[in-house]
């Protein structure tokens, strides 16, 4: 559309049910009123068509005059903490303007990048001072939210008539503070990044005697790892598998593939982050989006970066560019703590990535892009929904009836989010030696 | 949907339960009318349930993921499902009565679920596009307006529901159609905010995650949109009456009473003659006819058309047809003169008009007419007035052996009813038709037995007349389609081409076996125009050509329900009036009763009361602007201001000084009206006012800004407030 046309359907707020009202009446002019002086029809054409241009000129008439005078604001209220995705109520503010009679403002705030608005308010009548609601809301994932854009609709309430136009906030700058869900523990061990074979502490949720704990016993396992009943039983030497320390050199290097709404990974991972610091261990942490010269040291800093490399987050990830990042990253983490090799570097992840094959692979070639680097992944799987879904494999249909749910009903190939391929990627890593932890949400 | 917009969706407004309900109250009545139409052959009940069933089980279904094909799937196989269960049940050893029942059954469970899947299917649609709300809307509003298609082209009592119901309300049937028009277009109105609002706030379908909130105060704004909307309404359905209403008003009445002067035809060939069913006035015969020659029909004569002009027959000069009063209905009239006629009854009737006439139409020959108290019981009574006839008693057979004209005629009056058309075809054709024909009487009765015989009765013969033409020719030596305004005008032109004194009567024709009890319902189809021939010593005597092929029967029995209704509306009837005291007729007041008020002098008297105290209320509170003294202007700005603040619900009380009253309503109300009553004070101690009355007036308008701190909504309504006008203002 040209930016002539454009300008020119500005002004003429009709809608499409106001359209199809006007050909409406025009079909009954032709038809009834003028060909058979219908007297019904008549009523009903001078009526509506009275109505209908009384609403397009009070749209066109107040539309002009109110798009100089709105102004919105946005305050969290007395709400203490936004979780995302947990509904909330934000206080809207408008400044006192006349919202004539039939007429109704609706303003709906833009956030960040948004493409749809989250929240709408409604406004009608007349006031003489500032008028506030409260309007519910859910931010999709975590972050530090700010309102663009305000983009205002004066429509009657009939819906026959709609002007838009747009203005920014007040309090433009001021930003939403979206927290990830709080976890309490995540059941994950605190690996290190760096280790002595045969000096490892066990960790305090770790049971031992599995039988996949036991190795054959080598000079360097040192005497007190041999197991002597089973020598008195076997004649072989064994000796327990060396087990991850928990804080043997106290320092943790942990990145975060976090998608955008991967908020119970970004929890995990700083509930994880905060155990540690509580375990007086050194941290380098880094995640999607965040910079990788940058990483975070504690747990408020872990803490910021979440948040603000939510927005940060490409909605498609590309295995190539996280795996460069975290190249880059594990090169920061080195520098930081002056070592020349890491043993181990913790990588978070979620559903995002277990649950379709393409993410499987580009895990693994994460992790080689890691090993490459010259440190061990260690993948902390958080999984999205129940662990115990992503261990059952995903049923398929026959494809005709695949085909015909399809069909007839929205969405009926299931959810690629709830299916997982955790075994295929336990089996995958294994040629590799690389650990995997999978993580409770508690 | 996530647990999250479950949870948002429970928070929205309940937009969309009104939006169901108000679906389903309208699926309901549309199923009841088309019950009412072509009946289905169950209960209303089931009816209803299958429509709120429908609209419940398509709103559900609109939550689900299903799509379109899924829903027409699923509906499809429903059917299927229900079909097979009926066919295995129909299988089972039954027989005569019990199978019978069970296929009973199984039809209306079959109607039933078949209506409920199609309106489930109608919801899902509108739930999921919002395009299908206007459309649904304007579907209806399509078919309602179809509903009332017998109405077009302002033929209002086309149908028998609307006659009746504006008979019930008393109102026009104009009224009741506009009415109706602006009942679908509030319907429309409704429809349109119900569903605006519950797509926009998207309670049943979680397609986007969009939440809303209000705040506002709407109360004005209701009150200011309602009213405006009241005054488009009123200024639609004004124009529209208005613009109509002469149009419909003359065809109401066409035919035979649009004209009253002389020279021009009250008949239009346009017009639609006889069309209409709607009562037009009530016969009471107040003595029994039984002579009447033409039984059962019965002419009621109106006008009376014997001069030619412009290809037609128009009204002529009054001294040519004495015996034709061309009076409006409330006018008195005596007859100058029975000319001495034989065989003719006196008959005494009473005509109730239900309709506006332009003209009083009698039975022939009225000697008398006087006006009738209208029955007070109702409206729908317009005037009324009784007539003194010498009504034909003469056996038609009797006619034979008289002679036409009158020899008393001058020759004037001869050449006047037999002047000929200059169409020299009539001529020929009256020729042709009465072959050897010698007596008048027989020649007359042979074209219209002619006539009869050839003509097709029709109300759209179709004729394209040009201007200036004449429209019986394309009827008579055309496709002979025409209706009572053509065969008058060519019986008459036939018989005058023969020398027969002739002429077009119009008015009512009516058939008698209808009547009840003496009481005769005329309708706006029983209108008609006849040819009359006058016969020596017999008068004018009805030649009616009256078609025995008819193209469009448009005859309806009359509405005895609604004659016996009207009957009971008059008041008893009355001996008939002896020849002696006719004299005394014109003096006659009748229907003299005790004047009981009714409910509309009671709403009339409370308007009025109303508009006086309104009046009032205006001079007490823009009082001070008219010219006075300081002193009166004082008085009266205090007088003002008290009854506004009186009207905004702040009185003075018992004991208080003015000074006080001031300080409570600043108090009270944040407003402080304390301009005035300093001057007030100063000229009650000083005995005269301090100041110039420039000064005095600023003081009482600044007093009436500061009232404006109350919202203009509250000031508007409480000016209407009549109570007010009652306080005790204390001028100190």
């Amino acid at each position: 559309m040209s930016s002539y046309a454009k300008r020119v359907s500005e002004y003429i707020p009709i809608t499409l049910r106001g359209l199809v009202l006007v050909l409406f009446l025009l079909f009954l002019y032709l038809q009834f009123v003028k060909e058979f002086s219908d007297i019904i029809a008549t009523v009903i054409v001078v009526t509506l068509l009275l109505v209908l241009f009384t609403m397009l000129a009070s749209a066109l008439f107040w539309g002009f005059y109110l798009r100089q005078r709105t102004i919105l604001s946005l305050y969290p209220g007395s709400v203490k903490a936004i979780t995302a995705r947990v509904p909330v109520t934000l206080s809207v503010r408008l400044n006192p303007v006349r919202i004539p009679p039939l007429f109704t403002l609706v303003a709906e705030p833009f956030f960040c990048d948004q493409e749809a608005p989250l929240m709408s308010a409604l406004f009608s009548g007349f006031a003489k001072k500032n008028r506030s609601t409260t309007a519910p809301i859910a931010f999709p994932h975590r972050g530090y939210w700010h309102t663009e854009r305000v983009r205002w609709l004066l429509t009657d309430c009939f819906g026959l008539t709609a002007f838009y136009w747009e203005n920014e906030p007040l309090n433009k700058s001021q930003s939403i503070t979206v927290e990830p869900p709080e976890i309490l523990d995540t059941g994950l061990p605190l690996i290190a990044s760096s280790y002595r074979e045969g000096d490892t502490i066990p960790h305090h949720t770790d049971f031992s005697g599995d039988y996949y704990d036991i190795k054959r016993y080598h000079p360097s396992d040192g005497m007190n790892k041999l197991l002597w009943k089973l020598f008195a039983r076997s004649g072989e030497l064994l000796a327990r598998k060396p087990e991850e320390s928990v804080a043997p050199e106290g320092q943790i290097v942990a990145f975060c593939l976090a998608q955008r709404t991967d908020d119970a990974l970004a929890a995990a991972f700083l509930r994880y982050v905060a155990i540690a610091e509580a375990a007086e261990m050194r941290i380098i942490a880094g995640c999607t989006g965040s910079s990788s010269d940058t990483p975070a040291r504690n747990s408020e800093a872990a803490y910021e970066m979440i948040l603000a490399a939510a927005h940060q987050i490409p909605q498609t990830l590309d295995p190539d560019k996280a795996g460069n990042n975290i190249s880059d990253f594990i090169d920061t983490a080195k520098n930081i703590l002056q070592i020349s090799k890491l043993a181990h570097v913790i990588l978070f992840v979620s559903d995002s990535f277990i649950s379709t094959p393409a993410g499987t692979e580009a895990l693994l070639l994460i992790g080689k892009r890691v090993a490459d680097a010259g440190a061990q992944p260690v993948f902390c799987y958080i999984p999205t929904t129940d662990s115990s879904a992503t261990t059952q494999p995903a049923r398929r249909l026959p494809a005709p009836l695949q085909t015909f749910l399809n069909v007839c009903v929205e969405h009926a190939t299931e959810d690629p989010r709830t299916q997982s391929f955790f075994p295929q990627f336990m089996n995958a890593c294994k040629p590799y030696g690389w650990a995997v932890h999978i993580g409770a949400r508690t | 949907m996530s647990t999250a917009a479950a949870a948002l969706i429970k928070t929205a407004p309940a937009g969309g339960y009104l939006a169901s309900a108000f679906r389903a109250t309208l699926l309901c009545l549309a199923l009841l009318g088309l019950d009412y139409l072509i009946d289905f052959g169950f209960a209303e009940a089931l009816l209803i349930l299958a429509a709120c069933s429908g609209v419940w089980l398509g709103g559900t279904l609109a939550l689900t993921r299903l799509r379109a094909t899924g829903l027409f799937l699923s509906h499809l196989a429903g059917l299927a499902v229900l079909w097979i269960i009926t066919r295995v049940f129909l299988l089972l050893p039954l027989s005569g009565v019990s199978l019978l029942y069970l296929n009973h059954i199984f039809d209306i469970a079959m109607m039933v679920i078949a209506t409920i899947l199609l309106i489930s299917a109608a919801t899902w649609c509108f739930w999921k596009i919002p395009l299908i709300a206007t459309l649904e809307v304007l579907i209806l509003c399509l078919a309602s307006i179809q509903a009332f298609a017998a109405h077009r082209n302002y033929r209002f009592d086309a149908a028998k529901t609307l006659n009746e119901l504006s008979w019930k309300l008393q109102v026009h049937p104009l009224v009741t159609l506009v009415s109706i028009g602006l009942l679908l277009t509030v319907l429309i109105g409704f429809y349109f905010t119900v569903t605006s609002r519950a797509l926009a706030r998207d309670t049943r379908v979680a397609r986007n995650t969009s939440y809303q909130a209000s705040a506002g105060r709407s109360l004005p704004s209701i009150i200011v949109g309602s009213l405006l909307l009241v005054l488009i309404l009123g200024t639609s359905s004004y124009f529209i009456l208005q613009q109509n209403y002469s149009i419909i008003d003359s065809r109401l009445q066409n035919g035979v009473s649009d004209e009253l002067k002389e020279g021009l035809s009250p008949l239009g060939f346009h017009s639609a003659l006889g069309a209409s069913s709607q009562p037009a006035a009530l016969v009471r015969l107040e003595n029994d006819y039984t002579g009447n020659p033409h039984s059962p029909m019965l002419y009621l004569r109106e006008a009376a058309l014997s001069a030619y002009k412009d290809n037609e027959m128009v009204m002529a000069a009054r001294e040519f047809n004495p015996d034709v009063p061309i009076l409006t209905p409330g006018t008195h009239y005596k007859s100058e003169g029975f000319p001495d006629q034989y065989e003719r009854t006196p008959i005494n009737h009473s005509i109730y008009l239900l309709t506006d006439h332009k003209l009083a139409f009698t039975i022939d020959y009225p000697l008398s007419i006087v006006e009738l108290t209208t029955p007070k019981k109702t409206n729908k009574f317009k005037s009324a007035y009784r007539v003194y006839s010498m009504a034909p008693s003469f056996a038609l057979p009797n006619l034979l052996d008289a002679s036409v004209g009158d020899p008393n005629w001058d020759e004037n009056t001869l050449d006047h009813f037999t002047d000929q058309h200059p169409d020299k075809r009539y001529r020929e054709l009256a020729l042709s038709i009465i072959g050897g024909t010698t007596n008048p009487i027989q020649q007359a009765e042979t074209i219209v037995q002619y006539l009869n015989t050839k003509s097709i009765y029709t109300l759209t013969p179709g004729h394209e007349v040009e201007e200036g033409s004449d429209p019986t020719a394309p009827y008579l030596f055309g496709d002979m389609r025409g209706y009572c305004v053509h065969f008058a005008h060519a019986t008459v032109y036939l018989l005058r081409s023969l020398g027969i004194p002739a002429r077009i009567g119009t008015g009512y024709l009516t058939d008698m076996s209808q009547a009840k009890d003496g009481h005769i319902l005329l309708r706006m189809n029983d209108r008609h125009a006849w040819a009359e021939v006058y016969i020596s010593g017999y008068g004018w005597v009805p030649f009616d050509t009256q078609p025995e092929q008819v193209e469009v029967h448009a005859e309806t029995p009359v509405d005895s329900t609604l004659l016996e209704e009207l009957m009971g509306l008059l008041e008893p009837g009355e001996e008939i009036i002896p020849e002696d005291i006719l004299a005394d007729e014109f003096s006659e007041q009748t229907e003299s009763s005790f004047p009981l008020l009714e409910a509309n002098d009671f709403i009339h008297a409370l308007l009025l009361t109303l508009f006086t105290l309104i009046l009032a209320k205006i001079y007490f509170v823009a009082g001070w602007r008219l010219p006075g003294t300081a002193q009166q202007t004082i008085n009266r700005g205090w007088t003002a201001l008290s009854i506004r603040l009186a009207d905004l619900g702040i009185k003075r009380t018992a004991g208080e000084t003015t000074l006080e009253f001031i300080a409570r309503i600043n108090r009270s109300y944040a407003t402080n009206p304390d301009a005035l009553p300093p001057v007030l004070l100063a000229c009650k101690y000083a005995e005269r006012p301090s100041q110039s009355l420039d000064a005095i007036r600023n003081a009482i308008q600044r007093d009436f800004r500061a009232l404006k701190k109350f919202p203009a909504w509250q000031r508007w309504l409480s000016f209407f407030n009549p109570f007010s006008l009652f306080i005790r203002v204390q001028i100190p």
